[in-house]
């Protein structure tokens, strides 16, 4: 008997979504890329005043985009079946998909595969991850999952084991050597795992990593799969610059996971996948991103459109491009699109929201956004304020939150895009900055305006693939050649944490690119409260933007700790189709 | 010998004790609040904030005073909502009424219900009351977190008056909300 642990769980994103609908029948679409909306006459929405804001970034041009990168995209529909979370997962259960690789993508080029449950059996309730199980390029195995369907691995025994209403990792379902990937938990990172899977594509994004050396297995100092094998190197295919394997068909098998079943299922589902590929002719990293900014709710808005919140969007915009150009990432900004989602339109039930509804707010963000700003742009939401309410033993305010490490190349998804809180300052920010000046200097701005920026690139960062350098237990890290690891801890409240502190002084790993500790690297005059960093060191994991915390900003200091990017971040930032 | 500890550690933790017996020094408070202000998604808890001792509600009010930082002056009020204490509710009082900045405002309104209940409730109805309409559903959320009788009460009397669509749109989607999905242990981190 098939016993259904939890039902449906797309019902609540479902009514808003009508009510977004509704909402837009009645009052019609008020937000359009710079231009005025008009005030609401709904006696629930405070008026909007002023003209929208029209962004004038200094260094934002369409020529930072590289002329010479192309994209194309092609979708893949077909049906396969449907397995619980722990029902073992055989060859037969897989759905293959086939690319046509026929093409040259160059070195900077990428293929991206962003898969979705479609038509998704109702009878079921719930959805169903697409999780990407293989990936072979004629030659490779490029997930190269335990799968054999022998012994305990995915095949034979499943992804998960599941007891009542929670499931584990099956820890035999491993990620062997060679992969794209560099553990299981990496691989599930890109497959969606453990949210919900209402309308949460996977999305892998080849090749993963382009650095030469490191070994296998290695924390500080990992190889990357493609370098070390899966990269051509022999004719018809040259040797230098490495790219991935083309003239040829590579095949995709998927397994449709179902997110609330654990007893085995004999359903089918539709799975349609996107494929994109971008092709350069690049030999450095470089390019640009454009960015949707989405002004969310009326109190955003009408800050928007007050001279002193004008400067101050110009001046985030402008830290961020500061971020991104520097050397090694090299990615400039093409344009910024102003877009407001006002209270007319269904912009207020996002304007404050809880983690929880993150998932609706990217979804139905794309009512908003218009069409064709999906693939060449980021999505960064504004709102006022984010909470969790995740725990009930918790009271927590959020500063940012990514939709998805390596996020889609599409509007609409529960992970299109990144959130960021204003705290209703966007007019406040910076008195200190002269009001003729188009953008404020780092030395007059404050301190919340800066980490504003710094949360939007570091979000950014994510979303183009990073991971923190290390995480805040300072047990797992990035898996990335050329950035320190740091697992030095602090207990505070009985949890430890990867503090800065704790990098600073007492961390005993050394970073192979200098041979030096972060306490060796920085020296000992560090103390933030006099304005003293070690900006150069570059063994010190905080000196990297994305570090886990936010950092000692003085303000009207214009100086803190460094935000650098390395030259192997840089390469996964290129890798992302948004980067153009 | 290295679990016992690490379990002595964390008992100590929990009874704002440091690891040589004796409570944390109000420096040692602070220097813990400081490093839990710097993360950009924070999960501290109740416990976590407890442990800290008695003197925090003191070390957060100071902290606040000299910290121009909205989104420290956020997580700070949010924290004072673990704390029965007659001069943090005080000083929340004061934030709810009086911050220049709207989301302090309500996360002191929030840190009220949460540490007061409906002990409160005749100030929390002056928020349920306010002209802001995020004022009213952050205090329309907060009692009806709180699963009390009395607070649902409320709630209910203020949704039969309420006029604004989005409001009284989001309470019914929360009261109805069903998880519906199996767990997968340590995965669906947010970024």
């Amino acid at each position: 008997m098939l016993t259904p642990i939890k039902g449906a769980t797309h019902t609540q994103g479902l009514c808003v979504s009508l009510l977004l609908l509704l909402s837009i029948i009645l009052e019609g679409c008020g937000a359009a890329t710079t231009t005025t909306t008009p005030s609401s006459s709904s006696a629930s929405c405070v008026a909007l005043t002023g003209n929208a804001w029209v962004p004038a970034v200094p260094g934002v041009a369409p020529s930072n985009h590289d002329a010479s990168v192309t994209l194309s995209q092609s979708v893949i529909n077909t049906i396969g079946p449907v397995v619980a979370l722990n029902q073992p997962v055989p060859l037969g259960k897989e759905i293959p998909v086939s690319i046509d690789m026929t093409e040259d993508l160059g070195q900077y080029g990428s293929l991206t595969l962003m898969a979705q449950t479609v038509n998704f059996p109702a009878s079921l309730g719930g959805d169903a991850f697409a999780y990407l199980v293989s990936l072979n390029d004629g030659v490779n195995e490029l997930v190269n999952l335990s799968r054999a369907g022998t012994g305990n691995d995915c095949a034979a025994k499943g992804y998960y084991t599941c007891n009542g209403g929670s499931c584990s990792v099956n820890s035999s379902c491993t990620i062997n050597s060679p992969s794209a990937f560099f553990n299981r938990n990496n691989w599930e990172q890109h497959q969606g795992a453990g949210n919900s899977a209402v309308n949460n594509p996977s999305i892998n994004i080849f090749p993963t990593c382009n650095w030469a050396g490191g070994s296998t297995g290695s924390t500080s100092s990992p190889a990357c799969g493609f370098n070390s094998t899966f990269f051509p190197t022999s004719p018809p295919i040259a040797a230098t610059p490495k790219r991935l394997r083309y003239g040829t068909t590579y095949t995709a098998r998927y397994a449709l996971l179902s997110d609330s079943w654990a007893s085995p299922l004999s359903d089918t589902s539709g799975l349609k996948v996107t494929v994109v590929k971008k092709t350069s002719t690049r030999s450095t990293p470089g390019g640009a991103t454009d960015i949707n900014i989405i002004l969310v709710g009326n109190s955003n808005i009408n800050a928007s459109r007050t001279a002193k919140g004008q400067q101050n969007l110009n001046t985030l915009l402008n830290d961020v491009a500061e971020h991104f150009k520097q050397t090694g990432t090299g990615v400039g900004i093409g344009k910024v699109n102003a877009i407001e989602w006002p209270c007319s339109t269904g912009g207020e039930n996002y304007s404050n929201p809880d983690v929880s509804v993150l998932g609706n707010l990217f979804a139905a963000g794309a009512s908003v956004i218009p069409a064709g700003l999906d693939t060449k742009a980021i999505n960064v939401f504004l709102v006022s304020t984010i909470s969790d309410e995740s725990y009930s033993n918790s009271n927590l305010t959020i500063l940012g939150v990514d939709g998805a490490i390596g996020g889609p190349v599409m509007n609409g998804t529960a992970v299109s895009g990144m959130v960021v809180s204003t705290f209703d300052q966007l007019a406040k920010l910076n008195s200190n900055c002269p009001s003729a000046a188009a953008t404020c200097i780092l030395a007059q701005q404050d301190g919340d305006s800066f980490e504003l920026s710094s949360t939007i690139a570091h979000e950014m960062g994510h979303f183009f693939g990073l991971n923190h350098l290390s995480e805040s237990d300072g047990a797992s890290h990035d898996a990335i050649i050329d950035t320190p690891i740091c697992t030095a801890t602090q207990t505070i409240g009985g949890t430890a944490y990867a503090t800065l502190n704790a990098c600073r002084t007492s961390d005993s790993n050394t970073f192979p690119i200098n041979s030096k500790t972060c306490s060796a690297d920085c020296g000992g005059s560090y103390n933030a409260s006099s304005g003293t960093f070690c900006r150069d060191a570059i063994s010190c994991q905080f000196n990297y933007l994305m570090w886990w915390t936010t950092k000692n900003f003085s303000s009207s200091t214009g100086s803190s700790d460094n935000n650098l990017f390395s030259t192997s971040q840089g390469g996964i930032i290129n890798y992302h189709p948004i980067v153009q | 010998m290295r679990g016992i500890f690490f379990i002595l550690a964390i008992a100590a933790g929990m009874l704002g004790f440091n690891l040589e017996g004796r409570a944390w020094s109000d420096n040692e408070i602070r220097a813990s609040i400081e490093e839990t202000l710097k993360i950009r998604h924070p999960d501290d808890t109740k416990d976590w904030w407890r442990s800290l001792g008695a003197n925090t509600p003191k070390v957060i009010i100071s902290i606040f005073k000299e910290d121009s930082m909205i989104y420290h002056q956020i997580r700070l009020v949010d924290a004072l909502a673990w704390f029965d204490d007659p001069v943090a509710v005080d000083f929340l009082k004061e934030q709810a009424l009086h911050h220049e900045n709207t989301i302090v405002r309500r996360a002191a309104i929030r840190s009220i219900g949460l540490s007061q209940g409906v002990k409160e409730k005749a100030f929390l109805k002056q928020g349920l009351e306010s002209s802001d309409p995020h004022t009213r559903l952050t205090t329309a959320k907060i009692l009806n977190k709180l699963k009390d009788p009395a607070a649902d009460r409320i709630v209910k009397d203020f949704l039969k008056t309420e006029k604004t669509d989005w409001i009284s749109t989001t309470l019914k989607q929360r009261n109805n909300q069903k998880v519906n999905k199996l767990i997968i242990e340590g995965k669906g981190k947010k970024y």
